[in-house]
């Protein structure tokens, strides 16, 4: 039986193999960020 | 008096010069730590960054890579977030812990504004740390706060930063940011010190002394007001907006309490680790 299979690419997107076997893009994780503020409170 | 050893700071690539970065790129630097942690012996893994929150901690690749450096014998410490102010979810900036701050393993920190003394009474929260429960898991997050408002740190050659904002410049080589960025360090540098002190203490052991010993002693609320748009926040102090307190390192470091077992952040009352591992 087929079970689905993600795959983290390189550039951060991951792809789902379903199992019916289709890829579909499961989500971008392109969005990674620092958690800076530039300006804080007084 | 026996000699401690000194703390040596490295860095692993995380993020690009902007603060941006992929999934991909920080859980390959988690990695490369996991891999020199004998060679320079790795006891603190500082993530200053985070991301939304797709899915469960026990799926989420971002989650996995920082339980798997904890389970190496790394200190994981990630800031909450700076979604505090966030209601465009209807939830006054609760449920806004980024990923990987949401896996219940690692200490999650938040932000406090000292105001700029070192007088610790008049200190309150930041209204932009994030607060928790965490999404999908509801674990009980931050873990504890620490200072991460205009926060003045030493200037890289260079930084990005520097050039963009040079109003943020103190000095030729100091700088000043604000944001859980700058509060989890403050926590990292006290397990740090917690190691220095004692090597044989376990990441969870580090996580249970700083949360055990962070002061309790909170205003039931503090309102803190933008200084470009004049708005007005409050913030309540409650658990899931300073989590077990703000992080005393003195006490810390002089707590002898050795803790068995686990820290993971709670989500409901008796949820045992092993608990958390059968449901993957």
């Amino acid at each position: 039986m087929l079970s689905p299979t993600a795959i983290l690419d390189s550039s951060g997107q991951i792809s789902l193999t379903g199992v019916d076997g289709q890829n579909v893009v499961w989500g971008n994780r392109s969005s990674v960020s620092d958690m800076t503020q530039i300006v804080g409170e007084p | 008096m026996s000699a401690w050893r000194p703390i040596r700071i490295s860095s692993t690539c995380a993020l690009d010069a902007n603060g941006n970065g992929t999934d991909s790129s920080v859980i390959q630097a988690i990695f490369t730590a996991i891999l020199l942690k004998n060679k320079y012996n790795i006891r603190v893994l500082n993530l200053s960054l985070g991301r939304p929150v797709f899915e469960p901690a026990y799926r989420d690749p971002l989650c996995l890579a920082a339980e798997a450096a904890w389970k190496a014998g790394i200190v994981v410490v990630v800031s909450a977030g700076n979604g505090g102010r966030d209601n465009s979810q209807g939830t006054q900036g609760y449920g806004t812990i980024t990923a990987p701050g949401n896996d219940p393993y690692v200490i999650t920190v938040g932000a406090m504004n000292t105001r700029g003394t070192t007088d610790r009474s008049n200190d309150v929260m930041a209204s932009y740390s994030s607060k928790g429960p965490t999404t999908f898991d509801h674990f009980a997050k931050p873990d504890i706060v620490a200072p991460g408002n205009k926060i003045v740190s030493t200037l890289p050659a260079g930084l990005t930063l520097s050039n963009e904002f040079p109003q943020n410049q103190v000095s030729p080589d100091f700088f000043s940011l604000s944001g859980t960025s700058m509060a989890t360090p403050v926590a990292s540098g006290a397990a740090a010190l917690m190691l220095q002190q004692n090597p044989a203490l376990t990441p969870d052991q580090i996580k249970a002394r700083l949360m055990r010993t962070a002061t309790k002693k909170f205003p039931q609320f503090s309102v803190a007001v933008d200084p470009d748009t004049n708005i007005p926040y409050t913030t309540y102090n409650d658990i899931f907006t300073v989590g077990a307190g703000y992080l005393d390192i003195r006490a810390a470091m002089n707590d002898t309490v050795v803790s068995s077992g686990y820290a993971l952040s709670n989500s409901n009352p008796g949820l045992e680790r092993s608990d958390f591992a059968d449901r993957r």
